[in-house]
């Protein structure tokens, strides 16, 4: 299996990916479990909420399975929990999923029970994450940030914290050759180094009023960020 | 009767059932580590509600359908908070109800 097909993402770099047979299996549960959990009911503008397609998650978690199996992770931002009960479900049962917005937490919650699984979960915003407190716990974090269109800046801040106590961090963000440089800068400041896993293309549908047409396209790049000393 | 369940944040103690979150709290107004627990209800092994107070600034935050709101007083909402205590008022200490920050009784 190779993407793009019928896929509700293009991947731009790398060039082309082949599945294993047994990574088809998992990319198609994952998808399926992704389907189940909501999006949105009442997204907010200012924390720019808004939801990956289903595919492009299972994408992301193959790609980055050897940093979450048997992890412990954190899932910043987690929003309804896309990431953070696959997660729980295939790779690491010990997940917390953190993000400032109570209500999205709780459809979370409900969303979980349904499926049986059981995750962490923490009603905190970025700026209150103490970073020599969630050092010795955490390993991983995965995030999809929010890319600063509404707060300027606060990409860069949960990017900051995450390194700040996290071994490795997976991060989505919008692809641009001045904050890739940027990325590479505060990764440095931290002794860490970042690598392009790969450069995607997907659809935002329309969340908010102020989006003009259904859909947007929006291209972003998955960053690993590791420790300049290991692999 | 009314029984108050008192635990301390240990190391060891877990308020939900898979990590030892205490040990990542801290208080987002003082950065106090030493934080207390109380639980109002449980259910199974976890804290359905509950508070976490913090007993260098005075602040409690409210623990509600098992998740822990460590939120800066900017981003409460304080009506809410107050009925919170007003609903649970005869499970938690007089000191938080009379002098409990941001809002008390």
């Amino acid at each position: 299996m190779s993407f793009p097909k019928k896929s509700q993402f293009v991947l731009h770099y790398p060039k082309k990916m082949d599945l294993l047979r047994s990574e088809h299996v998992l990319f198609n549960e994952i998808k399926s479990l992704v389907n189940n959990i909501e999006t949105f009911k009442n997204p907010k503008i200012g924390l720019e909420q808004y939801s990956l397609p289903s595919d492009l998650i299972a994408f992301i978690l193959i790609l980055t399975r050897k940093d979450l199996i048997n992890n412990n992770i954190v899932d910043l931002g987690c929003g309804t929990g896309r990431f953070t009960l696959p997660i729980s479900k295939f790779f690491s049962e010990r997940v917390i999923g953190v993000d400032s917005d109570f209500s999205v937490l709780n459809q979370l919650r409900s969303a979980m029970n349904k499926l049986h699984l059981h995750v962490d979960l923490l009603n905190t915003s970025i700026e209150f994450v103490e970073p020599s407190n969630w050092k010795n716990l955490f390993q991983t974090t995965i995030m999809n940030p929010p890319f600063g269109t509404q707060r300027r800046g606060i990409d860069q801040v949960f990017l900051r914290k995450s390194l700040a106590y996290s071994e490795v961090v997976i991060s989505l963000h919008k692809t641009s050759t001045k904050s890739r440089n940027l990325w590479k800068r505060i990764a440095s400041s931290y002794n860490k180094r970042s690598t392009i896993l790969a450069t995607i293309e997907f659809s935002v549908l329309r969340t908010f009023k102020f989006h003009l047409h259904d859909q947007h396209n929006v291209k972003v790049d998955l960053i690993r960020f590791s420790n300049k000393d290991s692999s | 009767m009314i029984i108050i369940d008192y635990a301390f944040f240990t190391k060891g103690v877990r308020l939900i059932m898979k990590m030892d979150l205490m040990d990542i709290l801290a208080c987002p107004i003082c950065k106090n580590e030493e934080l207390k627990l109380i639980i109002i209800e449980k259910d199974k092994e976890e804290v359905e509600t509950g508070l976490i107070t913090c007993n260098k600034c005075s602040r409690y935050y409210p623990i509600k359908k098992t998740i822990p709101i460590m939120l800066p007083d900017d981003l409460r909402d304080m009506e809410e908070d107050r009925n919170f205590l007003f609903t649970n008022k005869e499970k938690i200490p007089d000191e938080i109800l009379k002098n409990g920050k941001p809002v008390s009784l």
